[in-house]
């Protein structure tokens, strides 16, 4: 049992310990998905729906199948993380067919983002409870779309400006990102 | 038919006199008041830290900036003033130097230069410096016996560490928040700037008489001071009213950084949303990080992180607030509508056909799909389980004795332990039935070879600065004093914060017994009482929350403890007690 | 047809499409475990095995494996690779497991892994299969080790935890931080895109 309060659990996943400005996960999305908003919103979302079944998925695993084989932890977490994805998938297609062209490939490639996988496996080494392995789930879905849409809107305006052509692309958004990390520093302390 | 009094010429017709190279050196003039008291104040050494600054600005123009005329203009010499008003007089001009350079570099150039960078460059260039250096710039040098001389180690030599003044004065901020006799320095003196500070952040009256020339120029948007003060003065005075903190609404204009950014910083032209309603979000977004920052924040402010936040915020904002156009879609989103032949309504930006038809493939077998996933992840947990066999044991052994080496640590004189898990209100030796050991909270009681019960040992963790603190911690419930404490697991900040555990001395107060609940107080401020721990300079908040989690974690476990602790189980004694 | 010879197979994963700098592939790790050279040399090699083994038991079995459910089952044998790693790890140098963490399981989402089965192990002999992830495997060395040196020469002075400047150097701590991770990245990105157009420059003068 871990013994830190939901609120601090909360506060510190989604802006103290961001998951992507800070531990560097889900960094494929922060980095290619988008110089638009609106996607960057929607795959965020998505993002937050697939953590919280995780979160779920990882707790109701850890509790009650894997005390006897915890070897097998990181084979199972992947087969729930990659059949979770496919059902997220599959219902976006029918619900927002739009939605999904938008995404693209990075619906697929959520069960390799490590944000995803990462929530299970630091929920686990945390040991939190039910309860607070969701709200670290909503918190880490949180920043991570906090993040995402940041850097979306930030790449939106540098699109039109005339960044040297050795910065253009990943090397700008990397910048970016490092800027973002320092500004997030404030936070520290806070908790 | 000549001379013409009829001039054809293309427009625009009307030219304003203002260029971006006059309203940069209107900054500059406007800022001189403030260069010239922070020399008055802070001696000659405050002139040549503003100048490193510049410095390594326009050095960094020169080399890579791609825009001719771009350092005549004056934009590269506000950058430098601005960082350089933002440091702690006695800060090594190396230092200042390399942040004006990196502020330039990955703050401006690298955006494409001048309009079209994100965040305010000298502050990126002191966040960087914040985050590089968080020693030295958190060192304020007293005021020196003379004002000629120079304060702290400014000609420190590059990429060397500067030799560290004994005598440091803390700053209105820094008093009120860490202080341990926490005083509200007077308004007057805030005002008129006799305190200490950084080079730019002690006159509020010199700040804001450059600000009122500059908006009466029209060189500087007055909805954003104003805003910033306006929320600022709002929220703190909301907090102070509700008794959740220390600071005085007019405590908290007048002090830190805030005159400094608010007027100079955040008014940013480049790096400021374009419409006026934009600008009081903007001012109200930055006047409420600054108050939660100062109030709850681990440093003692928060200007600059909250305007390099909003800077972040500011695309967004610009696209939210703005206008509409004459003749576009109306905002109640009532597009036109596309739609495709099957019905399904597309986004005007996707007409993409619905009709492309896949080819028919050749269907496997679902269950030849079935039975080789099957197959794979059993010759998988085969493998591992194997493996498994061969490292459990090893790697249970060495938690194991890690456990053991930390308790015999926290409990000296112990020769064994024993692990209680909290059932209920009472402490076991097992578990219930069918239960998950990590369910269950423990402790674990040491007793020496005569089967004594030499202590109890807790460990806990909660949030330091960075991340969660664990630590383990020995505890006499006889005497009620502490034994000893190891930090298990900790984040915090290298150099700074690490010291928990890397600063012997700082350790080393655990175990000479003081008497819980414990109190950090600043070193060399105790009064000698015995529930005191000197906190570690510089990392208060880390020092607070070790303190935290042992007075914590006694609150939790006292109730329990206190029912009695079980003695040594028989078989556990040496057998040489027994006879 | 496959048109490349194997000692390109291997050298290729080196530099020309490393994958950290080139295909940007395996960031997290990339920035997570470089505040220091050992970490970094301990995360390659961590990731070196797995790839390897993967490639070469995705490889012998290309021919069973159903295309319908590839990625499960390359997922799957990674999975395995990873837990082997990470078992082995704990139990014979426990120290350095705690120092990465759970960065060690993250081994099985980075796509620079799963990315090498799908576009070459699944089409190819398992001796050039092998090459292949040797390769990337090195690459990805490479590339975490610049990155690690770079952020602890500077963050701390030492190199391998050996102190080269002596004590008075002041470390930029900013570089051990995660912002000092991106940064560092960042500037060997633009470095490289430098010389990279400089090369183009000179090429065409």
């Amino acid at each position: 049992m871990n013994d830190q309060t939901l609120f601090s659990i909360f506060f510190s996943a989604m802006i103290v310990n961001n998951f992507t400005l800070a531990l560097f996960l889900g960094l494929c999305p922060f980095m290619g998905v988008s110089a638009r908003v609106e996607t960057a919103l929607r795959m965020g979302l998505a993002n937050i729906f697939v953590l919280v079944l995780t979160s779920l998925s990882a707790w109701f695993l850890n509790t009650f199948v894997l005390e006897s084989f915890p070897f097998l932890r990181i084979i199972s977490f992947i087969i729930v993380v990659a059949s979770l994805v496919q059902i997220v998938e599959m219902v976006v297609k029918k619900l927002s067919p739009t939605l999904f062209r938008q995404l693209g490939i990075y619906l697929p490639l959520m069960t390799t983002n490590c944000a995803i996988f990462g929530l299970a496996i630091f929920q686990t080494n945390r040991g939190y409870g039910f309860l607070q392995g969701l709200i670290f789930a909503i918190g880490a879905g949180l920043g991570l779309t906090l993040a995402l849409v940041l850097m979306a809107s930030i790449r939106e305006t540098t699109e039109l400006s005339s960044v040297p052509a050795l910065a253009k692309g990943t090397g700008l958004t990397l910048i970016i990102a490092g800027i973002l990390s320092l500004s997030f520093m404030g936070f520290a302390g806070m908790l | 038919m000549t001379d013409s009094i009829v001039r054809v010429t293309a427009s625009p017709h009307l030219r304003s006199t203002e260029s971006t190279t006059k309203i940069m050196w209107s900054v500059v003039i406007s800022l001189l008041p403030v260069v010239a008291s922070s020399v008055f104040f802070f001696g000659p050494g405050a002139l040549f830290i503003l100048l490193a600054c510049c410095a390594g600005c326009l050095l960094a123009e020169r080399c890579f900036g791609s825009r001719p005329g771009s350092i005549a203009d004056g934009s590269a010499m506000i950058t430098g003033l601005l960082l350089g008003l933002t440091l702690p007089p006695g800060f090594p001009l190396w230092m200042a130097f390399l942040g004006g350079a990196f502020g330039m570099v990955f703050g401006k150039i690298i955006f494409g230069g001048l309009g079209q960078n994100i965040f305010n460059p000298s502050l990126v260039g002191r966040a960087f410096l914040q985050a590089a250096f968080p020693v030295a710039i958190t060192t304020w040098p007293a005021k020196p016996e003379h004002w000629s001389m120079f304060q702290g180690d400014i000609f420190a030599v590059p990429l060397f560490s500067p030799a560290m003044d004994a005598v440091t004065e803390a700053t209105p901020l820094g008093n009120l928040k860490f202080g341990d006799d926490p005083i509200v320095t007077p308004i007057f003196d805030l005002f008129f700037g006799t305190t200490g500070g950084s080079l730019g952040e002690t006159s509020a009256l010199l700040l804001l008489l450059g600000g009122l020339y500059l908006a009466l120029r029209g060189h500087l948007n007055w909805h954003i001071p104003v805003s910033i003060f306006v929320s600022v003065f709002l929220f703190s005075g909301l907090f102070f009213t509700l008794g959740i903190s220390p600071f005085p609404p007019l405590f908290m204009l007048f002090s830190g950084g805030l005159m400094l950014g608010a007027i100079y910083m955040a008014t940013d032209m480049v790096t400021s949303p374009v419409t006026n309603r934009g600008c009081w979000i903007f001012g109200f977004g930055i006047g409420l990080l600054v108050t939660l920052i100062r109030i709850w924040g681990g440093l003692p402010e928060g200007v600059m992180y909250a305007i390099l936040l909003m800077n972040a915020m500011v695309p967004f904002i610009d696209r939210a607030t703005q206008p509409q156009l004459f003749g576009s879609t109306p905002k109640d989103g009532s597009k036109k509508e596309v739609r495709a032949p099957t019905g399904e309504v597309l986004s005007d930006e996707f007409p993409v056909p619905v009709s492309v038809q896949v080819p028919e493939r050749e269907e496997v077998s679902t269950f030849k799909l079935i039975a080789t996933l099957a197959l794979t992840g059993a010759l998988a947990g085969l493998l591992i389980a194997l493996v498994d066999q061969h490292t459990r044991p090893v790697i249970d052994k060495y938690r194991a004795e890690q456990l053991q080496k930390a308790v015999y640590e926290v409990l000296p004189g112990t020769a064994s332990y024993t692990t209680y898990y909290r059932v209920g209100e009472v402490l076991s030796p097992t578990l219930p039935e069918a239960a998950t050991a990590s369910e269950y909270k423990r402790v674990h009681i040491g007793y020496d070879v005569a089967g004594q019960i030499k202590g109890v040992a807790i460990e806990r963790g909660e949030p330091g600065f960075q991340d969660v603190i664990q630590l383990i911690f020995g505890y006499d419930p006889q005497t009620a004093t502490l034994l000893g404490m190891k930090v298990l697991e900790s984040k915090e900040t290298p150099g700074l914060g690490d010291k928990i555990f890397k600063d012997q001395a700082f350790v080393d107060q655990f175990f000479t017994g003081p008497r819980p609940p414990l109190a950090a107080v600043k070193a060399g401020a105790g009064k000698g009482r015995a529930n005191e721990i000197d906190a570690i300079t510089g990392a208060t908040i880390s020092s607070e929350a070790v303190v935290d989690i042992i007075n914590h974690a006694l609150q939790e476990w006292m109730p329990v403890l206190d029912r009695g602790i079980p003695r040594a189980p028989l078989d556990s004694l040496d057998e040489e007690a027994k006879r | 047809m496959r048109t490349t010879t194997p000692s390109q197979d291997f050298i290729r994963g080196i530099w020309i499409e490393n994958p950290v700098l080139v295909q940007m592939l395996g960031l997290c790790p990339a920035l997570a475990v470089t505040n220091s050279v050992k970490n970094a040399l301990a995360m390659s090699a961590a990731t070196f095995f797995v790839i390897c083994c993967s490639s070469v038991l995705i490889s012998s079995c290309k021919r069973l494996i159903p295309t319908e459910v590839r990625i499960a089952a390359y997922i799957l044998v990674i999975a395995s690779f990873v837990t082997l790693a990470d078992m082995l790890l704990q139990a014979y140098s426990p120290v350095q497991h705690k120092e990465l963490g759970a960065f060690i399981a993250l081994i099985v989402v980075n796509c620079m892994i799963l990315g090498r089965q799908e576009a070459f192990s699944a089409k190819n002999t398992v001796l050039r299969s092998l090459l292949d992830a040797a390769g990337t495997g090195i690459g990805f060395t490479i590339a975490l080790v610049m990155l690690g040196g770079f952020r602890e020469i500077l963050g701390t002075g030492t190199f391998l935890e050996i102190p080269l400047f002596g004590a008075n150097f002041e470390p930029w701590v900013v570089m051990v931080l995660p912002a000092g991770g991106f940064l560092t990245l960042g500037f060997i990105l633009l470095a490289m895109g430098f010389f990279e157009a400089r090369k183009i420059a000179k090429k065409s003068s």
